[in-house]
């Protein structure tokens, strides 16, 4: 599982909490960085913040769009923009979670609950 | 072909010595009548079309439709000057009596067109109504688009420490089911830091909004600019030694003014924070001018300098250069507009000049009455050299 995310804060409780789930969990703080991962590996789930300080978020999921991968994404985010999220959205990630959320709901998202 | 011929010949003159010079003038007073009649009926109809554009169509903006009708309007103009060329001609020119039924023709079409200018009065309002609106319309997109920026930031800056709060506590939860005390103080601690980050943003808007309803509240007294500035630094003397970065003043020690001192330090202090944060080597300086309208107030930087693109963006509400991710670590991009609302408050401005690589410089210009050192004494205590 790679999360990209670049609040310290949430992406180190991510790291805690899904490898209580068992899940082996990668952390990435940038776009370029998450790019990087997934050039190597192709992990099941991507948790993916939008606003990332070298970029968008919503870049890397277009791009996995544009390939045959098979890498779900679950779009995680704190803006208010309503045509970013349903230009996002309309790119079909597998869950679009809004920020403050509880751990249980995207467990939930990712059926480990 | 006969009736052709005659035609011709009729219409360039018949028997009449036209070549000379006025020679049709003699003898044939009924047609130069007609002639000089139409040329005045012209002459008239050009009037009103030139009086009608010099008051409608002048102030029009430059729209598809103006040019058009302006392309109309050179059309007619042409014709006309065409009309008046020919008039010397045609004394001398056989085919004068060619050149009346032109006339008659350019006579009736100048004054169809000076008749109809009331209804071209009516396109040209619509052509400015319409331009208008669009103008309108552009300048509402831009405050939609800044309301959204704005909404888009606070909801995008609360949120996240609030995120990273719920994310903490779960985690605490875990810490506290799992009997591990690491994994709960270490939740706990974060727990505290993103609390405190959601309470400075709160802190941030509060004052902000605060300041926005007491626009009217303003006490002027008198202070010695000198202290103020010291005091100012002293507050930021901390936080610029951890940079290695020095803090100085060339402030006139006997310089007195009478200002509103609250509204004045938090400038101070939202700029001096602000060169702190964007230099790296260096320091920040303050200097003061005194000028007959009042106060100008320097704080130089020695920092990375704003691009002029940037400049005129700077003073907006949560605007920050190169912080797309809103890391709260670079402040939340509300100190410059709070120094400018609050500069304008005071009935000065606030303004920056900065190069690229080489620092910054803001003025702040405040309408401050300066007081002279000598009608001064109740405040006798010597000014503070403030220096790094």
């Amino acid at each position: 599982m790679l999360v990209v995310e670049d609040d310290r804060v949430t992406s180190q409780a991510l790291r805690i909490l899904l490898s209580r789930q068992n899940c082996e969990v990668t952390l990435a703080e940038t776009v370029s960085a998450a790019r990087a991962v997934l050039r190597e590996s192709q992990p099941d789930y991507l948790i993916l913040d939008l606003m990332l300080p070298d970029g968008d978020g919503g870049e890397i999921l277009r791009e996995l769009r544009l390939t045959s991968s098979t890498v779900k994404v679950i779009v995680t985010t704190a803006i208010n923009d309503q045509q970013r999220m349903a230009d996002v959205k309309a790119m079909n990630p597998h869950k679009f979670v809004r920020k403050p959320f509880d751990v249980v709901d995207l467990l939930k998202a990712m059926g480990i609950m | 072909m006969e009736f052709l011929t005659g035609l011709s010949h009729w219409l360039t003159g018949g028997d009449r010595q036209y070549m000379r010079l006025y020679g049709c003038m003699k003898g044939d007073t009924t047609w130069i009548a007609i002639t000089v009649g139409l040329d005045f009926i012209i002459a008239a109809g050009y009037v009103i079309i030139a009086l009608h554009w010099w008051k409608n169509q002048r102030s029009l903006p430059d729209v598809p439709a103006k040019r058009a009708l302006s392309r109309m309007r050179n059309i007619f103009i042409f014709c006309g000057l065409c009309g008046y060329i020919f008039i010397p001609v045609k004394m001398v020119w056989p085919a004068w009596r060619l050149y009346d039924v032109f006339m008659c023709v350019l006579g009736y079409y100048t004054w169809r067109y000076a008749l109809n200018t009331r209804e071209l009065k009516v396109i040209y309002g619509e052509i400015g109504r319409s331009t208008r609106l669009a103008a309108d319309l552009a300048e509402s997109q831009r405050q939609t688009q800044e309301k959204s920026f704005f909404l888009n930031a606070i909801s995008h800056d609360l949120r996240t420490p609030l995120n990273g709060l719920m994310l903490q506590a779960s985690l605490a939860e875990v810490g506290l089911e799992s009997n591990d005390p690491d994994v709960l103080r270490q939740a706990i601690k974060e727990i505290k830091g993103s609390a405190n980050s959601a309470a400075r943003m709160l802190d941030n808007l509060l004052n902000y909004a605060h300041m926005e309803s007491t626009e009217d509240q303003d006490t002027t007294e008198r202070l010695r600019l000198s202290e103020l500035v010291a005091s100012v630094l002293e507050q930021h003397r901390t936080g610029a030694g951890r940079k290695g970065l020095s803090l100085s003043s060339q402030i006139p020690p006997d310089l007195l003014v009478c200002c509103n001192r609250g509204k004045l330090e938090r400038i101070l202090n939202n700029l001096v924070d602000n060169g702190i944060k964007y230099t790296k080597q260096g320091g920040v300086r303050l200097e003061a001018d005194t000028n007959g309208k009042g106060i100008e107030l320097h704080v130089i930087d020695t920092g990375i300098g704003i691009a002029q693109e940037h400049c005129e963006h700077l003073f907006k509400e949560f605007y920050q250069i190169g912080n797309e991710a809103r890391d709260h670590s670079k402040g939340y991009g509300l100190g410059l507009a709070i120094a400018r609302r609050l500069a304008g408050q005071l009935g000065g401005d606030l303004a920056v000049e900065s190069a690229l690589g080489r620092g910054s410089r803001f003025t702040v210009s405040i309408p401050a009455c300066v007081v002279p050192a000598e009608r001064e004494e109740s405040i006798g205590a010597p000014a503070l050299a403030v220096g790094s």
